[in-house]
């Protein structure tokens, strides 16, 4: 991780499945004080320290863009681990909202399924969603697959 | 899981008793980690002007603060987890500000490769 960062956020989980906790972190990645993307980067815990395994998924925003903003102004994305597919390997859910003009920031949901080797197939749930508040996971209906659960601008709740 | 009430939705009522617990400044970060080792999760909180706190919890909803000493004070708490299978808990800091001394991530220069666990283990001393 290089060059300016903006709000980071990080979980751990065990994505190599070597039994040690790795962390995932996700980031706004900036230049010269605009935004160029938002990255996640898995570091892979090795039992003495982390290793860098690189960037596993990034999505490139538009010139003239900006993260979406929270009350403190800063870019707000949140990061989850789960089994969202009940593979027995550790996932991430990341939910960041990108601002194309100043008025509205739509919400986008990405899930990175981790194959349990330290690499992640990404799926799209939705992109440019009005609005998707608060945003956690949980096995709600106890089938082994951990299920994403959400809030709306209208504050009506959505189940994933 | 956080939202492990939602499974109770159609159990019998639950009711909360809030407890309010006064710091300083305007909290930024928080996490939930066991900070002391007795096995009940804490809450460690980093405020606006860079300064830490501790909130240990006592087991009865009520907690006791705590302000780490100076060399913490400049790095964000982000994760919690035995990182090197000692049995103890860790958190894992951002260091925002280039100052390298603890876990380095996102600076400048980048040297974020690999760290020893040594130099930043310092939850619980």
């Amino acid at each position: 991780m290089t060059g300016e960062t903006a709000t980071i956020v990080a979980e751990t989980g065990d994505f190599n499945g070597d039994g040690r906790p790795d962390l995932a972190m996700a980031y706004q990645q900036n230049l010269n004080f605009q935004p160029v993307s938002i990255n996640v980067v898995l570091y892979l815990n090795n039992g003495n320290g982390f290793t860098n395994a690189g960037t596993v998924w990034k999505f490139a925003m538009l010139a003239g863009s900006q993260g979406g903003v929270n009350y403190h102004s800063t870019p707000e994305f949140d990061l989850l681990v789960g089994d969202y597919d009940a593979d027995g390997h550790a996932d991430l859910a990341l939910r960041y909202l990108i601002a194309n003009d100043p008025t509205t920031a739509d919400a986008n949901l990405v899930i990175l399924y981790g194959n349990g080797a330290g690499k992640f197939t990404p799926t799209t749930v939705f992109a440019n969603r009005e609005s998707f508040l608060q945003f956690d996971s949980a096995d709600l209906n106890d089938d082994g697959r951990t299920d994403l659960v959400g809030v709306d601008l209208d504050h009506s709740i959505h189940i994933f | 899981m956080r939202l492990g009430a939602i499974c109770c939705a159609a159990a019998a009522q639950t009711t909360f008793s809030p407890k309010y617990v006064a710091i300083n400044q305007y909290p930024q970060h928080r996490l939930q980690a066991d900070l002391n080792g007795d096995g009940i999760p804490d809450v460690l909180i980093s405020e606006n002007n860079g300064q830490l706190k501790e909130l240990l919890s006592n087991g009865n909803a009520s907690y006791t603060a705590v302000t780490p000493s100076a060399p913490e004070s400049a790095y964000t708490p982000l994760a919690s987890g035995d990182f090197n299978g000692d049995g103890k808990n860790d958190v894992f800091f951002y260091d925002a500000t280039g100052g390298s001394k603890l876990f380095v991530v996102g600076t400048e220069t980048g040297k974020a490769a690999s760290v020893p666990f040594s130099r930043r283990r310092i939850y619980p001393e």
